[in-house]
């Protein structure tokens, strides 16, 4: 009787850690299938373009750079426009990535200290004020004039780059300016560069 | 007894897996282990202590004023080509973040050195960490 109740006993035991070692590997934070990154992490893919990475560090960079400039002093808070990011690279990468990302980065960590404006979005404000103006919309008398802006910050991308049959490197460097409206003078003018090199076939849409 | 063995059984089960788990972490804990090296400056992180031990951080510099800028100078031990993430937190006394920046790509030539610098994060008085980690998560 004992016996059989100890075989009993090892045979639920085999068991039972068995059944364990199945539920800790379906209950595990281990990714399978789609992967949930991280956005500064590299994603094992290759390429030698531009990565979420770059984009994250060039707008948290180049907004710090622009923010500890020793500003003119004028009285009254800068206005900057910033305009379409220029991409002169292989890549194909929407610039308007980098550009929302850095003025994100600019209008969170200025805090007032600076003004910046939405030259993207002038089409669409001029229409509202016109409608406000009409009497079709309220508030029209005492608008004031639209900013003009006492800087703009300009920013490209071009690149370098190489292969041969089975490798390729591309040197890429974004740089930036900030370059006053009146006098044409530049201000200030920060870059980041990236060199990387690796398999050719990797696509970038 | 039957029923006693069979509550024993499901006892195992449903306890079981959590300390398997923890096991098995430990374990990997234990061959890579993470490393935190302090300094009077603040400290730095490594998730994984290979990454520390084929990297150092030679020195941190900061200006001592508000948004200064934060330069870490890196060494490789290795003979390699070093590949690494950085990020710096900045932290008030009590531990609280104060400011952070993402995580940037380095490279490090083999036994050399390399300076990176992080404008505009430092506050006055506070402690930096550094976090270092691999370029490819695995």
């Amino acid at each position: 009787m004992t016996r059989q109740l100890l075989k009993t006993f090892m045979t639920l035991g085999v068991f039972a850690l068995s059944l364990n070692l199945m539920a800790c590997a379906t209950a595990s934070t281990k990714q399978t299938g789609t992967r949930v990154l991280d956005p500064d992490a590299d994603d094992g893919l290759g390429g030698t373009g531009t990565e979420s990475s770059d984009i994250r560090t060039i707008g948290e960079r180049m907004a710090r750079e622009i923010l500890g400039i020793a500003w003119p002093d004028s009285g009254e808070t800068p206005r900057i426009a910033v305009l379409p990011i220029v991409n002169q690279t292989r890549f194909r990468v929407d610039p308007k990535l980098l550009q929302n990302k850095l003025l994100k980065s600019l209008v969170t960590h200025a805090k007032g200290k600076l003004t910046f404006l939405a030259r993207d979005s002038e089409q669409a404000i001029i229409q509202e004020r016109e409608k406000k103006r009409s009497g079709m919309y309220d508030q029209g008398e005492n608008a004031p004039a639209m900013f003009g802006a006492d800087y703009f910050l300009k920013g490209e991308m071009r690149s370098l780059s190489k292969s041969n049959t089975s490798e390729v490197s591309d040197y890429i460097v974004y740089s930036f300016q900030l370059i006053n409206t009146e006098t044409g003078a530049i201000l200030w003018m920060g870059d980041y560069e990236t060199k990387k090199a690796g398999d050719t076939g990797v696509v970038y849409q | 007894m039957k029923n006693l063995f069979l509550a024993s059984f499901l006892i195992v089960v449903a306890a079981g897996c959590a300390q398997v788990r923890y096991a098995e972490t430990g374990l990997g804990q234990a061959i890579d282990n993470p490393v935190t090296q302090t300094y009077d400056w603040g400290e730095v992180h490594c998730g994984r202590g290979t990454i520390c031990a084929e990297v150092e951080v030679l020195r941190v510099d900061m200006e001592n004023t508000e948004n200064g800028k934060v330069e870490v100078t890196l060494h490789n031990r290795t003979d390699h080509q070093s590949g690494l993430q950085i990020a710096v937190e900045i932290r008030a006394d009590n531990g609280t973040r104060l400011d952070s920046t993402p995580y940037q790509n380095v490279a490090v030539e083999p036994r050399g050195e390399t300076v990176f610098d992080f404008p505009g994060i430092y506050q006055p008085g506070a402690k930096v960490r550094v976090l270092l980690r691999a370029l490819a998560q695995n």
